[in-house]
């Protein structure tokens, strides 16, 4: 019983591979059911996994926002 | 693998950033990432759309101070013909580009017969319900679906959901309801996740003919204790100064439940120097080492103190028409 909750929290935390395919897997449904303003392709998803763990690991996440107002 | 230009790679990342966060479907905290439960559910879910649809819903109405207004504005919505939501949806997410350009006198006309039969079916003002439309059915999230865009089946099931929860509090005693009967006519609903949102709501709002001995003392938020832990509904005797801590389960109580209580309890003792707290303990099933830890600490608590456990039952029957 222990082992098995024990194996239940760990499972919340992925780590950075296996995030980068979360990531990729979750915005591939967003992407599906979505339909969001800007359709990428397979590979440009695979792109945008990779892109949202470097803007959340560098905190870039001001200056990604930032760059998006000033093109607004 | 092809590269994004920067412009597209800036404004695609952003679009769908925001709507993961938005869902809650991943947690971002000391710039760490994590996918949350709600994260992994979602990829789970048989029908995704329907999942994303209901959680968006659900989070719409816990926000509302107009619940009632909102839940008529999708009962409303969900009775009509494909051509009059294809009209509303076209009046309500107008301002949004390509759209504008088939906006039509009719469509107008559909979104003011939608206001005034919502109004019709909760007794408010146009203006009010207007509002409160505007906002239950826009999308306000970038990149993602709009409960007002489900397909009818799904939205309508979510509203039967609701229905069937407002129903069941208003007419049911959650403690002594036979749940388990079964018979010709009756269907069975499953409440899964709308429950661990809505369950609060429904309570807070019915709580006067669930509790008719207490009044909630929180101003409809969760109460801060001191120690920055925070109650999920707080709550006073009406005719003495009793104060009742309520902790909500959704599911199976863990008998980390039971601490939580108690630890709620005691902090209010000390920061209401008393020693007449009560608690209850609302969840789905009471498991065997918190029914266990219950019979140990329930002789021993001080005089005045008490702890009760309501379970209730997700599965719920109903009858349709």
């Amino acid at each position: 019983m222990t082992k098995e909750r024990i194996c239940g929290v760990v499972r919340m935390v992925i780590d950075f591979e296996k995030n980068e395919e979360i990531i990729f897997q979750l915005i591939s449904e967003l992407e599906v059911i979505g339909g969001f303003d800007v359709p990428t392709t397979v590979d440009e998803r695979r792109e945008i996994a990779s892109f949202i763990l470097k803007v959340i690991d560098e905190d870039l996440e001001e200056t990604l926002v930032e760059e998006i107002d000033a093109w607004i | 693998m092809t590269r994004m230009n920067k412009t597209k790679l800036y404004d695609a990342t952003f679009e769908r950033l925001t709507a993961l966060k938005s869902y809650k479907l991943i947690s971002v905290k000391k710039r760490r990432l994590r996918v949350t439960e709600r994260g992994f559910n979602f990829l789970k879910h048989d029908n995704k759309q329907y999942y994303l649809g209901k959680i968006l819903l659900t989070d719409k109405y816990r926000r509302t101070q107009h619940p009632d207004v909102f839940l008529a504005c999708y009962r409303e919505f969900v009775t009509l013909s494909d051509e009059k939501r294809a009209s509303i949806r076209k009046f309500i997410l107008r301002g949004r580009g390509d759209e504008d350009e088939d906006l039509s006198e009719g469509d107008s006309t559909s979104y003011r017969e939608f206001i005034a039969n919502v109004a019709g079916r909760c007794g408010k003002a146009d203006d009010i319900v207007g509002r409160i439309c505007d906002q239950a059915l826009r999308n306000v999230i970038v990149g993602t679906i709009a409960p007002i865009d489900l397909p009818v089946e799904g939205l309508s099931q979510i509203v039967a959901e609701f229905d069937a929860l407002e129903e069941f509090f208003l007419t049911s005693d959650p403690i002594k309801a036979d749940l388990g009967v079964n018979s010709e006519g009756v269907k069975t609903l499953v409440i899964e996740n709308m429950l661990e949102l809505h369950l609060e709501d429904v309570i807070r709002r019915n709580f006067h003919q669930l509790f008719p001995d207490l009044e909630i003392v929180d101003k409809n938020q969760h109460y801060r204790t001191r120690d920055g832990t925070y109650i999920d509904i707080f709550c006073k005797h009406k005719q003495d100064d009793k104060y009742t801590v309520i902790e909500l389960k959704r599911d199976k109580s863990p008998s980390s439940a039971l601490i939580q209580l108690l630890d709620y309890m005691n902090q209010i003792m000390k920061e209401f120097n008393t020693d007449k707290v009560t608690g209850i303990l609302i969840c789905k099933e009471i498991d065997r080492r918190t029914k266990s830890a219950l019979g140990a600490i329930q002789g021993n608590m001080p005089e005045g103190s008490n702890i009760s456990v309501i379970e209730f039952n997700l599965k719920m029957e109903y009858s349709c028409m």
